[in-house]
């Protein structure tokens, strides 16, 4: 990839919003997924029937209204592109709360890597009930400081910029990315989210 | 709306990012390329193939097929897992290599597997990446 079409992606990235791990696994997988920032922790079951779709439950407790609640949730995988050398996906996802069809949320995100480079984005809204809704977004960059074989640990040094309604301006944190196996952690900390982390486990 | 537009610079800039390695590995392999053709029928064709891990994988074997498979979109570890698991379902598999590096898959089969250019194929599309070219070598 040329340096020019880096930086493009760059910029595209800083003048909008990023993402996370892989939301959809291979056929007849299963992923346990759990999250926590300064706004929620989430626990996040799926199975994927196919690479192009993922079904599962998450349970959230939402800091922000201080409530407890679950989500039937699904992603689909609407592109993906893949050369030698990298591959691009998007997603949609959508998810009904156990309050009730008043409660949902919807999104897309996207990501474009290569062995050496990540890039991401992501953006999802949350509507309750009509009246109190959340719009997150975030960006994430990131690259392998060495290029580790299969079944080696691999890491990632990231930055992650997110915005969500509950904050006033985007707010960017370093963020670090290990997987090894079928085990991912990755976390970053920043003054409004705090500690932002995840992980994931395939089996 | 500024989201909408930002997906799509996105969608774009991926895209372009993705065949400008599209169009270097073509330049850079124009001979694992005309292979796909070929792979496509179920012959062999020509792969580059790492003799130093073949040999390692294979070392203590005999009457074994070895299938060494391109693969796109392999890009990282995770990609590659389900890769994994489809495969070792064949209780036909012995063993299997991931690299990585150069996006290649070795599947070491016993040597009454009649091996498929198509099943191989339809497993790796169905776990979302794309097969470019095989060889196959008997041990």
């Amino acid at each position: 990839m040329g340096i020019v079409n880096f930086l493009i992606i760059l910029m595209t990235f800083f003048l909008s919003n990023v993402a996370h791990g892989r939301p959809v696994s291979y056929p007849g997988g299963h992923t346990v997924m759990s999250k926590s920032n300064a706004f929620y922790n989430s626990l996040y079951y799926h199975y994927s029937p196919t690479f192009k779709h993922s079904v599962g439950i998450e349970s959230v407790i939402d800091k922000r209204i201080n409530k407890k609640y679950a989500y039937a949730r699904s992603t689909f995988l609407i592109n993906r592109m893949n050369t030698k050398s990298s591959q691009r996906n998007f997603y949609a996802q959508g998810g009904i709360s156990s309050n009730g069809f008043g409660h949902y949320f919807y999104g897309i995100h996207g990501d474009w890597e290569t062995r050496r480079l990540f890039s991401g984005f992501g953006l999802k809204k949350t509507v309750v009930d009509d009246f109190q809704n959340d719009f997150e977004r975030f960006v994430l960059l990131g690259i392998a400081p060495y290029l580790g074989g299969y079944g080696d640990l691999h890491s990632w040094l990231m930055v992650k910029s997110m915005r969500n309604s509950a904050m006033d301006n985007w707010e960017t944190y370093p963020w670090l990315r290990f997987f090894k196996g079928n085990v991912l952690v990755e976390a970053g900390y920043g003054q409004d989210t705090k500690w932002d982390a995840h992980f994931m486990y395939r089996f | 709306m500024k989201s909408i537009v930002l997906i799509l610079a996105f969608f774009s800039v991926t895209a372009a990012a993705n065949n400008c390695h599209t169009e270097a590995n073509a330049d850079h392999n124009h001979a694992h390329d005309h292979a796909q053709s070929n792979a496509g029928s179920g012959k062999s064709v020509n792969i580059e193939i790492d003799e130093d891990k073949l040999n390692k994988m294979t070392a203590g074997l005999s009457n074994v097929k070895v299938a060494v498979v391109g693969v796109k979109g392999m890009v990282c570890d995770f990609c590659a897992r389900g890769l994994e698991k489809a495969f070792k379902k064949d209780k036909l598999v012995v063993d299997l290599d991931v690299d990585l590096e150069k996006g290649r898959l070795m599947i070491v089969y016993i040597a009454e597997k009649n091996i498929d250019y198509n099943e191989i194929s339809d497993t790796i599309i169905s776990n979302g990446q794309e097969p470019i070219t095989m060889q196959v070598r008997e041990i």
